[in-house]
């Protein structure tokens, strides 16, 4: 039985849960309501279906990726206006500051590529679900470095460890993430 | 780490040491070539090998996620390339990376050397520098790009720092300098050793009297700016420093208006689009929690001196309460009771409010701006006949933070 079209839009949770984490800075994670950020581009695409429902799966994709991009640039607008008046650290008005211009250049982007490869698309789909099975230190620490940049020596003081203790994780979070791979093939 | 030093570690923690060696050489641009690696270590050979294998997979598989979604390239992603040869290792900033709005690791702007970030704000940010030429401690504020919708704003702003630096009164941090560099608009001003008095409510409120002295020397330095033409436009307890001393220094006249400059009745705006402008940037017309109704309501030709008596009061209000005298869940509501509401006498809040502090905060705090004070000037004799100078600060935690950032 082919899964229905719900099931399908399900498929891309944890595609966009990881884009969201990609876009936006890691400080600011803690804060802002990622998770309900997906829910809500989820529910936008189900209320769509009739529109989007025929397209392939690359198509959606980038419907997807263009809504999300939307409802973050909305979370963090509202969360800089709510937060505004309790004083806010000034790292993390700076993480704001950068993760806004950051999706500005992606929604950016988005609208100026074509949609990809529907193989590519769904290699990415594939590799967002392997990560999601990630003990979360070994998840944050590939994201952190692969996609953020960060050094060791900051991702070991954001996830309080030692710089060794983070080689440890990237080294079982890749050895791991290519056995999922490997069993979802 | 060497092999001898292997001893002692469990297999393991020495790979992982090995392995962070390597991938902070990478990050540095120092990665040494993956044979050379194998060959320095030879007894990590098998783990060594899997990370490589591992890594590339990865690699190969994040691929669609980073180039077509346009995310951001990391360092990480050149570490391939230098495994195969040290020569072709990059310096970190990779080309997809968004170009910040300002460079984070400036360390000089002109003739100033940044030495820290004291602040930031929806208008810009400011730095601890060093102006090398006279080598003196400035608090350097630069404005982000976008702040300015034309050159009429550029204008305004620089009228208005100008004005600012014409101020010379011991309870006013002076403005030193107004330009442009690279771009960027910036003022340089005094810079104060100390913190805001925002900052020290959080710790507790002052005796009514401690309140009182404090208050009687603010209204002096801001009686001195009208009398000179500057209205501040934006008093609140974040505004105002308190040196080493103990001594009040006003900042911050970054929204001051030359009096002279402003027309009556010129840029009236409705109460809907100086909402709409609180609430986009929250900025534009300063924090409503200290702001007068005619302000609020974006009346910008009404704005005068008297603005600046309300806030007066309203700082006074919330140096005898632990808070401001409208404060709601979010700015525009505080902006509607601004607008709205009568504030709950000090008393009411505060049973240890002496009277005449009280009748004192109410009348400033008058919606109607003719009923104020006329000006700061008249504040002065009613404080100074009324109260002898104490600078004993209860310290009572209260509910003093509640006066907020603002």
């Amino acid at each position: 039985m082919s899964p229905g079209p719900e099931q399908r839009l399900e498929g891309f949770r944890q595609y966009l849960a990881l884009l969201a984490r990609l876009q936006v800075d890691p400080k600011l994670q803690a804060k802002v309501d990622l998770s309900g950020v997906v829910q809500q581009t989820l529910l936008e695409a189900y209320q769509s279906l009739q529109k989007i429902d025929g397209w392939n799966e690359a198509q959606q994709a980038a419907w997807l990726r263009q809504a999300l991009a939307n409802n973050l640039k909305d979370e963090l607008r509202r969360w800089r206006t709510e937060a505004r008046d309790v004083g806010r650290e000034q790292s993390l008005q700076a993480a704001l500051d950068q993760s806004s211009t950051r999706l500005e250049a992606w929604l950016a982007a988005n609208q100026s590529s074509p949609s990809q490869r529907v193989d590519r698309q769904e290699q990415a789909v594939r590799l967002a679900d392997a990560l999601a099975r990630l003990p979360e230190a070994q998840r944050e620490a590939l994201v952190l470095q692969h996609w953020h940049g960060w050094s060791l020596v900051q991702i070991a003081e954001h996830l309080g460890r030692t710089p060794a203790a983070v080689a440890g994780l990237l080294h079982r979070g890749l050895g791991q993430l290519r056995e999922h791979l490997q069993e979802s093939e | 780490m060497t092999v001898d030093s292997f001893a002692g570690n469990s297999r393991e923690d020495h790979f992982q040491e090995v392995l962070a060696e390597y991938l902070q050489a990478v990050e540095n641009g120092h990665a040494p070539d993956r044979q050379a690696l194998l060959d320095r270590y030879p007894e990590l050979t098998d783990e060594l090998a899997a990370y490589f294998a591992n890594r590339e997979h990865f690699d190969q598989l994040a691929e669609p996620l980073r180039v077509e979604d346009g995310v951001t390239r990391g360092p990480a992603a050149k570490e391939n390339v230098c495994s195969v040869s040290a020569s072709n290792e990059q310096p970190t900033i990779a080309p997809g990376e968004p170009v910040p709005v300002l460079p984070i690791k400036l360390r000089y702007f002109g003739d100033y050397e940044l030495l820290e970030e004291i602040g930031r704000g929806g208008m810009g940010v400011v730095y601890k520098a060093r102006q090398v030429n006279l080598n003196r401690l400035v608090a350097l504020k630069m404005i982000l790009s976008g702040q300015f919708a034309d050159g009429d704003d550029v204008r305004r702003f620089h009228a208005e720092a100008e004005a600012a630096a014409k101020l010379d009164h011991p309870g006013i941090v002076p403005v030193f300098e107004v330009g442009q560099h690279e771009g960027h608009h910036y003022f340089s001003m005094g810079f104060i050793d100390g913190e805001s008095l925002a900052h020290q409510l959080v710790a507790g409120l002052p005796s009514a009297r401690a309140a009182a002295e404090l208050m009687q020397k603010v209204a002096e330095a801001v009686a001195y700016a009208h009398v000179e033409g500057v209205v501040h436009r934006d008093l609140k307890p974040a505004n105002i420093l308190i040196d080493k001393t103990g001594q009040p220094r006003l900042t911050d006249f970054g929204l001051a208006k030359h009096v002279e400059q402003a027309a009556p009745g010129a840029s009236r705006q409705d109460a809907t689009s100086g909402l709409r402008a609180l609430t986009q940037t929250g900025q534009i017309l300063g924090t409503p929690s200290y702001m007068p109704p005619e302000q609020a309501s974006g009346e910008r030709g009404m704005v005068g001196p008297l603005a600046d008596v309300y806030s007066l009061g309203a700082i006074l209000y919330c140096l005898l309460t632990g808070r401001p005298p409208f404060q709601a869940a979010n700015p525009l509501d505080t902006l509607l009771q601004v607008l709205s509401c009568e504030p709950a006498p000090p008393r009411q809040l505060n049973a240890a409010v002496p009277r005449d502090l009280e009748t004192i905060c109410l009348k400033c705090l008058n919606k109607e701006p003719r009923k104020r004070y006329a000006t700061a000037q008249d504040l002065l004799p009613t404080w100074s006949g009324t109260w002898q100078a104490s600078r004993s600060w209860r310290g009572r935690p209260g509910p003093a933070n509640a006066c907020g950032n603002g």
